[in-house]
């Protein structure tokens, strides 16, 4: 089973971050980390509640919309 | 004299500057004047364009001397938050990556205001990208809030333009809001700020954040003013692809025909358990309401989902997007970006597609929920901020994100919503509340915003500047 609570820990921050081609200082890396936290805390937190058929909206999201 | 011109709201000076009354070389000499004298203490311009400026002066009077006289912009000085690109003139977004930036043409909203005859004098400052915090290391200090110069912070990320519109350095900014870029600045500078529904204000020659929740819109000193300059900046544009063609009504016509019968809804839940009963903010909110009462508009009590929600999808949305716009130049040139916004943006390179999408999905649901709730009512109104500005120096990098931001909410569902002042905290501080309304109908929410104002005596008192 996948752990739906996982919060990563800086090694693997660093691993993620080289994957995208970015390269940070440990001070950086540890200024990051409360907003990674959050950013994990909501993405776990989207994820509930969907259905198999739920679409995404639109980027654009107005065009179709008839005022 | 100087002072008088320019306190000056945009509804006050264009019949003046029609009948003539009002020279628009005057005018723009007296705010170049107001800005040389008062703006080395709040840094709310990147760039005074002065003598462009003059030229577009002398034109438009030449123009209206002439009889051509183009509407109530005609002659209007303005600002323009430096993230809306003008032709031949430095557009930063307020960061050394574009220093040397110079684009080759104006903004859609550039065009358009310029077509109504405004004049521009400047460039705005702003949080970098639109998303930065104010830190030592940028090329231009903060701009400061004309209402307490030593505490200080504006709110953002459409500083300048707040700032300037307070202080009477412009008549008018453009500001541009992804989660609360004009309203929460609007807010804490005591002005209006007006995001206008998602698709009715072009974005293009606009730098993004979020191409899915920017927005682009006026500031002004009233909600009239605001309504003067959609009514130049609105319509579409087919080269922005977010740009709905729907017909743009007459933003003037109904504003002065008050709000009997008006079905307002009042979300008070967003931020009831984080306040206590007794704060100045939530105070002026309810004194706010029973004004609207008294004006007629029926007012009943309406529950959106949870503010945690909506915050959590602009979250992941609005992170995974600014990363990448961004995310040649954060490989290339990291050091570049302000220290700041370096913390910011650095973890929108973590999100995973399935989150982004994941966040999209329940973007449709609440957009869904949020429009099905609107069916009962003309507007709604909610708090804009939790209190008053903050302390410049108590703005951590991160501290955006540890409370749910209550503007977050529209730029999710792409509603319009406009900030108005509701009062003062005892410091002197500006309170404010947003008032929401349904999907292109701005007109409505500027005519509430409207009427409050007249019935109110905040627009009297402007900032001491000495």
């Amino acid at each position: 089973m996948p752990d739906q609570n996982h919060q990563p820990s800086e090694e693997e921050i660093t691993l993620l971050l080289g994957r995208s081609g970015l390269t940070v200082s440990p001070e950086q890396l540890e200024r990051c980390r409360a907003m990674v936290a959050r950013l994990e805390a909501a993405a776990r937190r989207l994820r509930e509640n969907l259905k198999r058929n739920d679409e995404p909206a639109g980027v654009f999201l107005m065009r179709g919309h008839n005022p | 004299m100087i002072d008088e011109l320019c306190y000056l709201s945009i509804a006050e000076a264009g019949p003046r500057l029609k009948s003539k009354q009002l020279s628009p070389v005057e005018l723009t000499n007296a705010f170049l004047g107001r800005i040389e004298e008062i703006d080395s203490r709040l840094h709310s311009f990147v760039l005074v364009t002065r003598e462009e400026a003059l030229r577009q002066a002398r034109a438009a009077e030449k123009e209206i001397s002439s009889g051509q006289y183009r509407g109530p912009m005609h002659g209007i000085p303005i600002g323009l938050k430096d993230l809306i690109e003008t032709a031949g003139i430095r557009t930063t977004a307020h960061s050394k990556v574009l220093i040397d930036h110079i684009p080759s043409e104006d903004a859609t909203v550039v065009s358009r205001l310029k077509e109504a005859g405004s004049v521009v004098l400047g460039k705005l400052g702003c949080l970098e990208f639109a998303h930065g915090s104010p830190s030592p290391d940028q090329a231009w200090p903060p701009v400061r809030n004309p209402w307490n110069l030593e505490h200080g912070f504006t709110g953002g990320s459409s500083t300048g333009s707040a700032s300037a519109v307070a202080a009477g350095l412009v008549m008018g900014a453009l500001g541009t809001d992804t989660g609360g870029s004009i309203r929460n600045p609007a807010s804490f500078c005591g002005i209006a700020g007006l995001m206008p529904t998602y698709g009715r204000v072009s974005r293009r020659g606009v730098i993004p954040y979020s191409f899915s929740l920017d927005h682009c819109g006026p500031m002004a000193w009233t909600a009239q003013d605001c309504a003067i300059m959609l009514q130049a900046m609105a319509g579409h544009d087919p080269d922005d692809p977010s740009s709905v063609d729907v017909p743009v009504p007459d933003y003037g016509a109904g504003l002065d025909e008050g709000i009997r019968g008006v079905r307002i809804g009042v979300i008070r839940h967003f931020y009831e358990s984080r306040l206590s009963p007794e704060d100045e903010t939530r105070r002026a909110f309810e004194a706010a309401l029973q004004e609207l009462a008294k004006l007629d508009a029926v007012l009943e009590e309406v529950k959106l989902r949870e503010l945690e929600d909506y915050d959590d999808c602009k979250a992941v949305i609005a992170e995974a997007e600014f990363f990448a716009v961004h995310e040649k130049d954060l490989i290339e040139r990291l050091e570049d970006y302000g220290a700041n916004l370096r913390l910011r943006a650095i973890p929108g390179g973590l999100i995973r597609a399935v989150d982004y999408i994941q966040a999209q999905r329940q973007r449709r649901k609440l957009v869904a929920e949020t429009q099905a709730l609107f069916a009962g009512y003309d507007a709604m109104v909610t708090l804009c901020t939790y209190g008053p500005a903050p302390n410049i120096s108590a703005d951590e990098p991160t501290h955006f994100f540890q409370r749910p931001n209550l503007t977050a909410v529209f730029n999710v569902t792409g509603n319009p919503a406009i900030s108005i002042c509701t009062g003062f905290e005892r410091m002197g501080l500006p309170l404010a509340m947003q008032i929401v309304g349904k999907p292109f109908d701005e007109a409505t929410i500027l005519r509430i915003a409207h009427v409050y104002e007249q019935a109110t005596p905040w627009r009297r008192r402007r900032p001491s500047l000495g």
